[in-house]
């Protein structure tokens, strides 16, 4: 998947103009298309609030979400 | 061999070093060197035609090495001279740039990784390339704790002087502890957030900083326990390091925060440990607040 689609995907999940961080493309682009797709199904769960939340430590009214991919 | 000398063993020698050994511009020139600081042509001609030769000649007649070793006692036989070796051939392919190899290829029989941190200025990405994994931190990653434990088993080619007083605040080894439980729960591989967890327990409740080779072994040991040993681990931690008044403001707020986050999320697995272990500790840091006030008024 392009990153530019994912990009746009991931928005319309969200429903919302989220910015991405200059990271996230060379990321994205290293995963297997499996893990990209696992990425996306992710993000919906996030959406759907099924996946662990965190407080971030810095800003209470922040929460996060992490996911870790095994990259080899 | 820059990466042996620094500029504070120069300034702090000057006056022992002017005049027998270098000149005073010889001297300008190699703190300028250190400083990493560009050398005109001529500086150029008199550090690599002179400067640097007099200080390979010292260092081979005190027979210091340009590899500097740590913890030798715990280096298992054969593998001080493989480091030596990977080392030697690292230094090729990233010229001029600090290395230093740690982790259990050193001091153990089985190992599955051989772990090397490469120090840089800029953004470069890791790679494995067989066993070896190659890891790009950060010059400021030299200050850290992390850093202070994996150096002490440690073959390098560099010298550092090692930070030994480092400021946990609560909120990091609150987050340290979260994101460990979180991990465990997405049943991801959590050995690094594991060891986060040890060394800064270890570090705020006894003042130890950890050497890799007792970093691994607590952590093997709690690899198979369940999430309940680390959350009383935790209690105990937090009970010995903070003050009452702060455990109970920081943590009732984080409470309160995740009892009206836990509405919204119903399912969520870590909500409910992490409250569970923030309010034992307001109990403890309650009871222990009564019975300082107890004996202080003489009951």
């Amino acid at each position: 998947m392009q990153t530019n689609q994912a990009r746009a995907l991931i928005k319309n999940i969200l429903e919302s103009d989220v910015s991405f961080e200059g990271h996230f493309n060379k990321c994205f682009d290293n995963l297997k298309v499996t893990q990209q797709q696992e990425v996306i199904d992710w993000v919906k769960a996030c959406k759907e609030l099924k996946i662990n939340p965190i407080q971030s430590k810095t800003n209470r009214e922040l929460i996060g979400f992490v996911k870790k991919l095994e990259v080899t | 061999m820059e990466n042996c000398l620094n500029l504070e063993m120069i300034e702090r020698n000057e006056s022992l070093l002017v005049g027998r050994i270098f000149t005073k511009m010889q001297i300008n020139i190699l703190k300028k060197k250190l400083q990493k600081k560009k050398l005109d042509s001529n500086e150029r001609t008199y550090y690599y035609k002179f400067i640097k030769p007099k200080i390979r000649a010292m260092m081979a007649f005190f027979n210091i090495s340009e590899i500097n070793v740590k913890g030798k006692e715990s280096i298992k036989e054969n593998r001080l001279e493989k480091a030596i070796k990977i080392v030697r051939k690292l230094e090729q392919k990233h010229k001029g740039k600090k290395i230093i190899i740690s982790g259990s290829f050193l001091f153990n029989k089985k190992y599955n990784d051989i772990d090397i941190f490469i120090f840089t200025k800029y953004d470069k990405e890791d790679y494995q390339k067989g066993k070896v994994h190659v890891t790009f931190l950060p010059e400021s990653a030299l200050d850290s704790l992390f850093f202070s434990s994996l150096c002490q088993i440690s073959v390098s080619n560099f010298n550092y002087a090692l930070k030994d007083n480092f400021t946990v605040e609560l909120s990091d080894i609150i987050q340290t502890y979260e994101l460990l439980i979180n991990t465990i729960l997405n049943e991801e591989d959590y050995e690094k957030n594991l060891r986060d967890f040890i060394l800064q327990t270890e570090y705020v409740s006894k003042s130890v900083i950890l050497n890799p080779k007792q970093l691994y072994d607590i952590k093997e040991r709690l690899l198979r326990k369940n999430i309940g040993l680390l959350s009383n681990n935790l209690i105990n931690v937090l009970m010995l390091s903070y003050s009452n008044v702060i455990l109970k403001s920081k943590l009732k707020t984080q409470v309160n925060d995740y009892k009206k986050l836990i509405v919204e999320y119903k399912n969520s697995k870590n909500l409910p440990i992490y409250i569970d272990t923030y309010s034992k500790v307001i109990l403890l840091a309650n009871q222990s607040s009564q019975s300082i006030d107890k004996k202080y008024i003489g009951v």
